[in-house]
C-alpha cells in the first residue's frame, strides 16, 4: 500500500521539482559569466601631445600566460601610454603589435599569474546563443545576451574593410569593444568589435536643457530596428595574436587580389563544376598579384595544388604561410588555362 | 523629402533664415508629420532659452552663417557617405553653439558695463552639464580630433562659464560600422 502511495505521489513531485526553462537559462547565462570574468580586463588608452585626445577606454581579455592581453587595435595603435586594470590590479601595458585586417591587438604585461580564456576551436554557429562581456561606458563586467544573426559577414569600419565577422543581436556599448563573446559552454568565441548603429535612437541634445529650466523631458523615440553589433571570430582571434606574439609584428600571407565566387553565367559558359574557381575583381598595385601579372576578370582555378572552390579557405590558407614562399597557381584567362609562380609577401597592413 | 532631410532644415527653419523654397517644403511637411514637428518644438524651446540668456537679437545672417561654418567643420574627416547628413545631435550641437556664440558676441559688445560675475553658484555646473548634454559625444569619441568641439566660455548675463564639450575621461570606444561591402567578396 505504502509503495503504491510512493507511485502515484512520484510523478506529482517529479513535476513540483522540475526547473522552468527560464530558471535553467538564468543559471546557465550567470555560470557563463562566472567562467569568463575573470578573464576579461578594462584597457585604458592614454595620448600625448598638443591637441591630444582624452583616454579612452575599451575592454579586452586575458589570451594566454605571459601577460598577453588581446583588444582591439583601433582603441590603442596611436596610444602613448596604456593601462590594464583585471580585477583590483592595474598593469602598465606594453603594446606587442596589431593586425589591421583582423582589429586585434596584443598588449604584454608583467602579470603571468592572469587566467587566459578559453577560445573555442570551432566556429559558432548561426542561431546559437551567445553572451557578450564588456566594460560598457567603463562599467565593469557589463553583460548581455543575444544570438548569433549569421557569420562570414563584410563589415566597412573607419574605411577598413573586415571580413568573417560574426554578426549578433547581443547588445554592444561604447567600452565594451575589445571584449568578449563567450558560447553556450563558456568558451570565447569572439572579440567584440563594432556595432552598427541603424535604428539607435538619437540622442537628443535638448534634453539637457529642458531638464536644467525644470521642463518636462521626452523619452526618446526609437527610430528604426535595433543595431546589430559585431565581432571577430575566436579563429581569426587566435591566428592574429598567436602570430603577433611569434614574431613580436604581424606576420601574415598577402597575395593583393580581391576575388568573388563565380556566378552562374560566367561557370556555364566557361564549363566549370558547380563552385569551382574564383574571379579576380581586384589586383592591389605593387602587389605579389600584380607582379606575376594576374589581371582582372581572371579566374583563379588552383591555388598551391589545390582546386579553389571556397574563398574563406584560400583567405585562411594565404593568410597562413609565412613569406616569403613561391606558389604556383593555375588561372582561366579567355577561356584558356595558364600556371603562374607568385612570390607570397607578408601584407603590408596597408 | 524625407524625415532625415527635412530635419536637417529645422535648426535654419527655428531661426528663420531658410530660403522660400525650402521653408514652403518644410512647413508642407510639419502639417503632417508629429515627429519632425516635436523636433522643432525643441529647437524654439532651446533657443528661446538662448535668446533669454543673451543679450538682444543676432544680425540677419548669422545663423546661417554660423551653421554653414560649422557644419563644414564637422565635416572634417567624415567619410564621404556621411558628409551631407550630420545626426540630430549634430544638428542640435550645432544650433546651440551658433546661439552661444552670437550670445559671445553680444556679451563683448556690453563687456565694459558687465561687472564682476554674479552668477549663482549652482548655475555654473547645471549650465555646463546642459551644454556639454547637447555636444555629441558618443559620436566625437569614435571621430578624429579635428571633430571634436574645443573647449569654449559661456557668457551669459552677470558672468562667464568655462564649458568643456567633452568631459575629461568620457571616451568609450566603440567602432561604428559604415557600410557592408559586397558580402561575397574576399581580399587577401
Amino acid at each position: 500500500m505504502t509503495a503504491l502511495g510512493f507511485l502515484l505521489i512520484l510523478p506529482l513531485w517529479r513535476q513540483g521539482a522540475e526547473e522552468s526553462i527560464l530558471r535553467r537559462m538564468e543559471r546557465e547565462v550567470a555560470s557563463i559569466v562566472e567562467k569568463a570574468s575573470p578573464w576579461l580586463v578594462q584597457v585604458t588608452a592614454t595620448f600625448e601631445g598638443p591637441g591630444a585626445a582624452e583616454p579612452l577606454r575599451c575592454s579586452g581579455f586575458v589570451y594566454s600566460r605571459g601577460g598577453y592581453v588581446v583588444t582591439d587595435a583601433g582603441a590603442v595603435e596611436s596610444a602613448a601610454g596604456i593601462r590594464v586594470s583585471a580585477g583590483e590590479r592595474t598593469f602598465a601595458a606594453r603594446p606587442v603589435a596589431s593586425d589591421r585586417r583582423t582589429g586585434v591587438a596584443v598588449l604584454q604585461v608583467a602579470a603571468p599569474d592572469l587566467a587566459p580564456a578559453v577560445l573555442a576551436e570551432e566556429p559558432c554557429r548561426v542561431g546559437a546563443w551567445v553572451v557578450a562581456l564588456g566594460n560598457a561606458y567603463g562599467m565593469r563586467t557589463s553583460v548581455s545576451v543575444g544570438t548569433v544573426g549569421g557569420t562570414g559577414r563584410s563589415i566597412l569600419v573607419g574605411g577598413r574593410k573586415y571580413e568573417d565577422m560574426i554578426q549578433m543581436s547581443a547588445a554592444v556599448h561604447p567600452g565594451d569593444c575589445g571584449g568578449i563573446v563567450a558560447d553556450s559552454s563558456g568558451r570565447l568565441v569572439g572579440m567584440i568589435h563594432s556595432v552598427c548603429p541603424t535604428g539607435v535612437p538619437e540622442r537628443d541634445g535638448a534634453l539637457g536643457l529642458l531638464q536644467l529650466f525644470g521642463k518636462e523631458a521626452p523619452a526618446p523615440e526609437p527610430r528604426g530596428p535595433a543595431p546589430l553589433s559585431f565581432a571577430t571570430p575566436a579563429a581569426w582571434v587566435r591566428f592574429s595574436a598567436d602570430r603577433i606574439i611569434r614574431h613580436r609584428r604581424m606576420v601574415r600571407g598577402w597575395l593583393g587580389v580581391t576575388a568573388r565566387p563565380v556566378d552562374e553565367a560566367m561557370r556555364a559558359q566557361l564549363g566549370l563544376a558547380e563552385g569551382a574557381g574564383a574571379e579576380i575583381v581586384r589586383v592591389e598595385p605593387d602587389s605579389p598579384a600584380r607582379k606575376a601579372r594576374l589581371l582582372t576578370r581572371d579566374i583563379l582555378l588552383e591555388f598551391d595544388g589545390e582546386p579553389v572552390r571556397n574563398l574563406e579557405a584560400l583567405r585562411y590558407k594565404v593568410a597562413s604561410y609565412e613569406p616569403p614562399v613561391k606558389v604556383r597557381a593555375a588561372i582561366l584567362r579567355h577561356g584558356e588555362r595558364r600556371e603562374v609562380e607568385i612570390q607570397i609577401e607578408i601584407d603590408p597592413q596597408r | 523629402m524625407d524625415c532625415e532631410e527635412i530635419r536637417e532644415f529645422l535648426p535654419l527653419f527655428a531661426g528663420g533664415e531658410l530660403g522660400e523654397g525650402e521653408r514652403v517644403a518644410v512647413e508642407a511637411h510639419l502639417g503632417f508629420c508629429a515627429g519632425c514637428a516635436r523636433e522643432l518644438d525643441r529647437y524654439r524651446q532651446a533657443r528661446a532659452l538662448l535668446a533669454d540668456l543673451r543679450e538682444g537679437e543676432p544680425p540677419p545672417g548669422t545663423w546661417k552663417a554660423l551653421w554653414r561654418g560649422l557644419e563644414e567643420g564637422l565635416s572634417l574627416g567624415v567619410p564621404a557617405g556621411l558628409r551631407s547628413r550630420p545626426s540630430g545631435a549634430y544638428r542640435l550641437a550645432a544650433a546651440l553653439l551658433v546661439g552661444l556664440a552670437v550670445g559671445l558676441a553680444a556679451h563683448a559688445a556690453r563687456r565694459e558695463a558687465a561687472g564682476p560675475a554674479s552668477l549663482p553658484a549652482a548655475t555654473v555646473p547645471a549650465l555646463q552639464a546642459a551644454v556639454r548634454g547637447t555636444v555629441p559625444t558618443a559620436a566625437a569619441a569614435d571621430s578624429p580630433a579635428a571633430l571634436r568641439p574645443e573647449a569654449f566660455t559661456l557668457r551669459v548675463r552677470g558672468g562667464a562659464v568655462p564649458v568643456s564639450p567633452v568631459p575629461p575621461k568620457d571616451r568609450f570606444h566603440l567602432p561604428l560600422v559604415e557600410a557592408f561591402p559586397p558580402p561575397d567578396e574576399r581580399e587577401f
